[in-house]
């Protein structure tokens, strides 16, 4: 485990109720469904880019950490999870070039907005234009963070929680998937990894009906508490209810060359 | 930011700092001196170009902050700060003022066993710490070990640097100086771990004790000659297995030298931890932590404290004609101040000639264990003197091979990323 020497990036619960972007007037409904809605651009494009599962967790913690900074209607959530992709591919060693990350993020684009996949000229103004508001925004995040960029993942205590309580790999599939889909909520930001890890494995034992020792509790070796423990589970089990989401326009200002459907509001 | 910015009022980004002399070119740009008005430290500033745009922030870059962040150690460079400023990053560093080059260059400082141990047991301290943190450095060698105005060794340049641990990574083989790289990276490995620091570490020591590099091959080729020539053709005994790596090619034959013929006055101990640490099978090659503990350190003579090891006349960016011209004279023995403490010591005549009238004596030799450099500096400082005409690539060229390294690393990168996906499972069910 790299010893982490920086760690100024978790936030109050009081700065997730009002956030940068509740204070420009972002319901907290609609800041929780782009949230979500980016971390799936990012969980796709590292998909489509051939980039490991790492790339796409680190983008997602990049994202909410950007919006614990700065807001969603100045950052537009489709031009943040491009950055965090681009960055996070640097981050974990498996880099994308820039080229590649805007080519698939304008092919998700046209796919989500069911037109026909046409190619994005590269020579093209808009190309252009993409590429140094994605290089723009990169900056932007490297600031916000004040250049602290690791990110530590749940999966790996999962992994380790797991084997130390001797199960087998179904509870272990079942807690790492649920660990992917932490990451889609703000749990990363409010908590550590370990404890995250704590939180899927007690889903995944619901999930499966698989019983824990609860006397004493088990949770209580990783130090974290009950109240902790179901507090992440609804952060969690809030995506399942959400479903699949749409993009929605949050800001003014679309993001340069997008041909976005702004929804009236 | 990092630091400053929770602070609120404190002077941020480009203000903290006064600007001072241009220290050098680095690969990505230039560094500058500067004081920080916060803690009105002396520090020296890299500026990073980001020029076109075209890939954003400069990936040497990302992953030196991201390592350097996490790394804390007495002899690992602290970044201090990092800040972007128009078009450029900034990364702010504490000063140095020279590197383990110039040392092993200036010859009019005596580095007899305390001092090499000394250089070494700081330079082991902080590549095993790196490796610890399971960071590798990939790119050992004297020039990336600075000297701090404290004497302190500090380990720098992560640019190359990165996480290990991961099982079955595949890996480029084109890092660190050729002078400096590994066997089984000649070789074409893959899958390196620690063992290609630990090998360019005793090239290091080798060259502190020589004056000179040790294995100078000026092809990837000859320097594999050069290695069999001096250690010998590895055999499946002390190798198993080399015979399978990527890029193996058979060499005729060798036995190693008696190394006793080059290293004349080196302690047995001396001997001992560098071929433990050239070994060429890279799982028996010494670790980092274990050479700490070797013998060599625990024997008389003791190392020098650092406060009291003698400091190389060239600092960065404060001689305007020293630097660069004298650089350019050719045998790269750049003749400075001369100290009383190293005439004691015997050094030869030729030195004493060439020494300029009217030069004030370094008061740094003349400490208390100056006298202990006449080992070393008798003995194997002369044979040093007299081949130091060697053509060390000059920092130009060097700089515009890393830039091809580099490039390729990135390539290689992206080849091998196919390679890295790892976790088999759906992110949404």
């Amino acid at each position: 485990m790299i010893v982490t020497n920086v760690d100024n990036f978790y936030v109050t619960d009081d700065r997730i109720i009002n956030s940068p972007s509740r204070e420009r007037g972002v319901s907290e409904e609609d800041e929780f469904a782009m949230r979500v809605h980016g971390c799936e651009l990012v969980q796709e494009a590292a998909v489509l880019l051939k980039a490991s599962q790492q790339v796409a967790c680190t983008g997602q913690v990049l994202l909410h950490r950007f919006y614990a900074k700065r807001s969603m209607v100045k950052f537009d959530v489709r031009r943040v999870a491009a950055t965090s992709v681009f960055l996070a591919c640097k981050l974990e060693e498996c880099p994308r070039k820039l080229r590649d990350v805007v080519n698939v993020f304008h092919r998700m684009s046209r796919r989500r907005e069911k037109k026909p996949l046409t190619h994005l000229e590269y020579f093209s103004k808009r190309y252009e234009d993409i590429k140094a508001d994605l290089v723009r925004v990169e900056r932007h995040m490297l600031r916000e963070f004040g250049f602290c960029i690791h990110a530590e993942h749940p999966h790996k205590f999962v992994l380790n929680y797991l084997r130390m309580m001797g199960q087998d790999s179904a509870m272990m599939n079942a807690a790492w998937k649920i660990a992917n889909d932490s990451l889609r909520t703000t749990l990363c930001i409010r908590f550590k990894a370990y404890k995250v890890a704590v939180a899927c494995i007690y889903l995944a034992a619901r999930k499966l009906r698989v019983v824990l020792p609860e006397d004493p509790p088990w949770w209580d070796l990783f130090d974290v508490t009950k109240e902790q423990i179901e507090m992440m589970c609804e952060s969690v089990l809030a995506v399942y209810e959400l479903g699949k989401t749409e993009y929605v326009a949050l800001g003014p200002e679309p993001p340069p060359g997008a041909t976005s459907p702004t929804k009236p509001r | 930011m990092g630091e400053n910015g929770k602070a609120g009022k404190a002077k941020t980004g480009k203000e903290r700092y006064i600007k001072g002399a241009v220290l050098g070119e680095g690969t990505f740009g230039v560094v500058t001196k500067a004081e920080d008005t916060l803690t009105q430290k002396v520090v020296a500033i890299k500026k990073i170009r980001l020029g076109n745009y075209r890939e954003g922030i400069n990936f040497t870059a990302i992953r030196e902050i991201k390592l350097l962040k996490e790394l804390r150690h007495p002899h690992v460079i602290e970044l201090v700060d990092c800040f972007p400023h128009k078009r450029n990053l900034n990364l702010v560093f504490e000063c140095c003022e020279s590197d383990l080059e110039a040392v092993i260059k200036d010859k009019f400082i005596p580095l007899g066993t305390p001092e090499i141990k000394s250089y070494m047991a700081m330079t082991l301290q902080a590549v095993a710490y790196c490796h610890e943190c399971w960071v590798l450095h990939r790119d050992l060698k004297p020039n990336n070990l600075l000297i701090a105005p404290d004497g302190a060794l500090k380990l720098a340049d992560f640019g190359l640097a990165r996480v290990f641990g991961s099982p079955n990574r595949k890996w480029t083989h084109q890092v660190f100086a050729r002078w400096y790289r590994a066997p089984e990276l000649l070789l074409g490995s893959k899958t390196y771990g620690p063992g290609v620091d630990m090998w360019a570490v005793g090239c290091i020591f080798a060259e502190l004790m020589l004056r000179k590099p040790y294995l100078p091959g000026n092809s990837d080729i000859d320097q594999l000659g050069k290695i069999y020539a001096a250690l010998g053709t590895p055999t499946e005994e002390t190798w198993p297995g080399h015979t399978t790596l990527p890029d193996y090619i058979e060499f005729t034959a060798q036995t190693a030298p008696n190394p006793r013929a080059l290293f004349v006055t080196a302690p047995m101990e001396a001997l001992d931890l560098l071929q433990a640490l050239l070994a060429f099978d890279p799982s028996r090659r010494l670790s980092a932590r274990d050479a700490t503990r070797h013998p060599y350190f625990s024997s008389a003579p003791p190392a020098t404290p650092y406060p009291n090891l003698p400091r190389p006349s060239k600092i960065f960016g404060e001689d305007g004609d020293g630097g660069t011209t004298e650089r350019k004279s050719g045998d790269g023995g750049r003749v400075q101040r001369a100290s009383d403490a190293s005439d004691a010591d015997g050094t030869d005549d030729k030195t004493m000639k060439r020494r300029k009238a009217g030069e004030t004596p370094a008061p740094m030799s003349t400490g208390p264990h100056g006298g202990h450099g006449g080992l070393g500096v008798s003995g194997i400082g002369l044979s040093g003197m007299e081949l130091n005409s060697h053509d060390r690539p000059a920092l130009s060229t060097v700089d515009r091979a890393y830039l091809r390294k580099r490039k390729l690393d990135l390539d290689n990168a992206f080849e091998a990323a196919s390679q890295d996906i790892e976790e088999p499972d759906d992110p949404m069910e």
